[in-house]
Parts: structure tokens; sequence; C-alpha cells
């Protein structure tokens, strides 16, 4: 049988299972969004994965200067590249979704700011990686980098949208998610969608660490 | 709303497409994963 | 106080390094001057209230880049083996970002007086404008020093100055300019002052990162 962590089975059950019940569950009739609220289930999901591995990726920037273990430094890169790729996703799906809704793929909103400010970090994250030869030493400054960066990142995404007006749901009056107005019917397929995907976001992180613990070992040889 | 769509059924191929492209994409994953896992021993 | 002491003495230090040769202050001031004249220039007066304030502080933002690359760039490793033998890594920081949070106040200011002699003066508020160009360039200063320090040890490519700190000025840059834009329009403190305190927080915030993270840059 194929040997497949519990968890990867777990991932592959609740992402079948968002994809089925997303698109045949009852969602609440709401005006201009109608049945695009479902992509709620992948776009939004899309983000958290993304705040949950970006986090990830912080604590083991952390772990690493307390403990320079390459390990450590591999977990906090490969998060942030599978973050970073989900974040893609998320604004790819938010502009199809906006191009839908709003009628403009891009507007001037706090949120879609963040989001874009978000990808400049994990960017410049990279090149700083790309910039440095030796590797404890790329590892120890672009862990510096990420801890400082991804704590102003988040400061700027979480705290300055809850201040100004803002064109998406949930912010300034309009409806849509917050935790008070997410339909009930639609939180049973949004939890496990979220969880889904995050699973699967470590279950693709943990092949890169694998694949790169294994050039080294080549590289050795 | 797609109730329209449900009505004749067309919802139903949404979804088999859709899962059929995810299954293929973690046929992949999965074959991936024991390639790596045997590479390791 | 030895620790004042030490670090006043690094400031005053720096301070002297840039008199000395007077080529990077006066670059900097001519930078500042190029920018507001090309502004003038391409907008010949016909600019309005949210404009003003944009581009002054995109202006400001360039220079500070400008300013603040060359700090940690400048000193030869002899110097800096020299520093690390003697002084804490916090003494460098903390001289290196009060230092440049002056030149960056200065700068700012020279360049408020320039733009309005340019542009017009529509600034309603001075009191507020001028804490706003006041704390404006302490986040600035400390942001950049402290990316200037990390970039320094990466290749010496000016350029990646620019990639890693512009998006870490981020947040910085739209609180200030909000908070900029509300004393230009002359609001009411009550208006103004969670901008105020948000940008207070961010910028202990940042200083306390940097107060973290140094030591870990300077072990070299």
């Amino acid at each position: 049988m194929l040997k497949l962590s519990w968890w990867k089975w777990l991932c592959i059950v609740l992402i079948f299972y968002t994809l089925i019940e997303g698109f045949l569950g009852p969602v609440p009739a709401l005006p201009i969004l109608n049945e695009t609220i479902r992509n709620l289930y992948f776009h939004v999901t899309m983000w958290f994965a993304m705040m949950i591995l970006m986090t990830v990726s912080l604590v083991y920037s952390i772990k690493y200067l307390s403990k320079p273990l390459a390990h450590n430094d591999t977990v906090a890169e490969m998060s942030a590249k599978v973050g970073m790729l989900f974040g893609i996703i998320g604004i790819l799906t938010g502009m199809i979704w906006a191009k839908n809704t709003w009628g403009a793929y891009w507007v001037n909103d706090a949120k879609l700011n963040g989001a874009a400010a978000a990808l400049l970090v994990y960017t410049a994250y990279f090149i700083l990686r790309n910039a440095i030869e030796d590797e404890t030493k790329r590892a120890r400054i672009s862990s510096v980098y990420a801890i400082f960066a991804f704590t102003l990142m988040m400061v700027f995404i979480m705290v300055l949208p809850r201040m100004t007006d803002s064109l998406h749901p949930g912010n300034g009056g309009n409806p849509g998610f917050s935790t008070y107005d997410l339909d009930a019917n639609m939180r049973k397929v949004f939890y496990p969608a979220v969880l889904g995907f995050t699973l699967l976001g470590i279950w693709i992180m943990q092949l890169k660490i694998n694949i790169k613990k294994l050039q080294h070992f080549n590289d050795e040889q | 709303m797609a109730d329209a769509f449900r009505q004749d059924g067309k919802i139903y191929v949404v979804i088999a497409v859709v899962c059929v492209l995810f299954a293929v994409l973690f046929g992949y994953l999965i074959y991936l994963d024991n390639k790596i896992n045997k590479l390791k021993k | 106080m030895q620790n004042t002491s030490k670090i006043f003495s690094l400031v005053i230090k720096e301070y002297r390094y840039d008199w000395r040769s007077r080529s990077a202050l006066s670059g900097m001031l001519m930078y500042v001057f190029a920018t507001v004249f090309i502004c003038y220039l391409s907008f010949k007066n016909v600019i309005d209230i949210p404009t003003w304030n944009s581009l002054f502080w995109i202006i400001i933002l360039f220079v500070a880049i400008n300013a603040i690359a060359k700090s940690f760039m400048a000193e030869s490793k002899a110097l800096q083996l020299f520093y690390y033998s003697f002084l804490s890594p916090y003494h460098i920081i903390v001289s290196k970002i009060i230092y440049h949070a002056v030149l960056m106040f200065v700068l700012a200011t020279l360049g408020a007086f320039i733009f309005t002699f340019f542009l017009g003066n529509p600034v309603q508020s001075y009191l507020q404008f001028s804490l706003a160009l006041l704390l404006g360039s302490v986040s600035f200063s400390s942001c950049l020093t402290m990316i200037s320090a990390i970039a320094s040890r990466a290749t010496n490519n000016p350029a990646l100055l620019a990639v890693l700190g512009f998006p870490v000025l981020l947040p910085v840059l739209t609180v200030t300019i909000r908070f900029s834009k509300n004393a230009i329009d002359g609001l009411a403190w009550s208006v103004n002052q969670p901008y105020f305190i948000l940008l207070l927080c961010l910028n202990a915030l940042i200083l306390a990162l940097a107060y973290l993270l140094f030591p870990y840059l300077w072990r070299e």
C-alpha cells in the first residue's frame, strides 16, 4: 500500500471534501456575489494558508538564530517558497473574483496593497538569499531580514486595513467575511479547507526540504 | 444563482473535472513522495 | 552613564566623518534640491494637496535611501575590526540610528523649505507637520539603517539596499503620508492622533527589532 503518513491522507480527504462540498453545498444568496461566494473557499483559504506558512518561516528563522542548524534555515526557506506560491495563487484568484464582482482587476484597497507588499517582501527575501554565497552567512543574514521584514509585514496586513475603509468584505461596513458574518454552512467547508490546503503546503514543503537535503548529500560526495 | 446549472446536472460535470484534476495532481505528489523516500534510504 | 557617553561620542564621530569629506553631505543637499527642482519643472505649480504631500514624501524617501546607503559600506575592514573588538554592537547601531535620524530630520526640513519655495505652501498646521517630519525621519532612519546593515553584509550592491528597503518601508511610508496629509489639511488633533500613536508604535517596534537583531549581523 502507499506508505503515506496519516496527515497526508487527511490532506487528500479534506481537499476532496472541500472541492465537492464547495460546489454542492448551500451558500447564502447575497446580492452581486451570487455563486461566486464559493470562491471564498479557495481564495481566502490560500491567504490563511500563506499566513500560516509565513509564521512557520518566521518561527524557523528565529530558531535558526538561536540554534544555527542547517535544518532550521532550510525549513524557513522552503516554507517561504511555498507560502509565496500560495500568495500568488491567492492574488490571482482574488483578481479574477474582483473583475467579476467589483469590475476591475485591481482597486486601491488596503488589503490588496498589503498583499502586494507581502509578496514584495518575499521577493526581496529570495533576492537577498541569492546574493550571498557563503551558506552560514546566507542563513544568518536572511534570518535577520526575515524576522525584521515579516514582522513589519504582518503588522501592515493586520493593523492598517482595520483603520481605514475598504472595499474588501468585512471592513468598512461591507457584508462578508468576519467571524460573525460567515454563514454556518460555509464554515463547515471553510475550516476544513484551510486545514487541508495548509497540510498540502506542508507536504510540498517537506518534499522540497528532502530534495534539498538529498542534493546536499550528493554534492558532498 | 446557478440553479439552472444544477437542474441540468451540469454541476456534476464541474465537480468531476475539478476532482479529476486534483486526483492527478495528488497522484503526482504521491509518486514524488515515494521516489524521494526511496532515495533517502 | 558610560553607555550614553560612548554613544554620544560615536554620534559625534559619525558627524565628523561626514563633515571632513563634505562631498557626501553636499551630494545629499544637491540631491534634495535637484529632485525638488525636477518636480517643479514637471508640474509647474499646478499641484493639488495630495500630490504635494505624496511627492514630498517620495522625495524624502529617495533622499533617505541615498543618504543611508553609504553608512555601513564606507568603513574599511580594519576599522570594522577595531570597532568589533572595542564596542558592543548596541552602541554601534544606536549611534548610527541617532545620527541618521538627525541627518534625515535636517534634510527633511530643508527639503520642506525648498519644496514650499517652489511649489507653494499648503500646510495648515505647522506643529503637526513638523511632528510628521520628525517621526518620519526617525522611522525612515531606523528602518534603513537596519536594512543597510543587512545589505552591507551581502555583496556590496547598492541596488540591494533599495530592493530590501522598499517593502519594509511601505507600512511606515503609508502611515507617515496619511499623518502628514491630515496635518496639511489642518485637521484636529483628535483625528490625527491614531496615526501619531501608530507611527510611535511602529517606530518602537522597528527600534526593538533592530536592537535585538543587530548583534547577529555584527558577528563577523
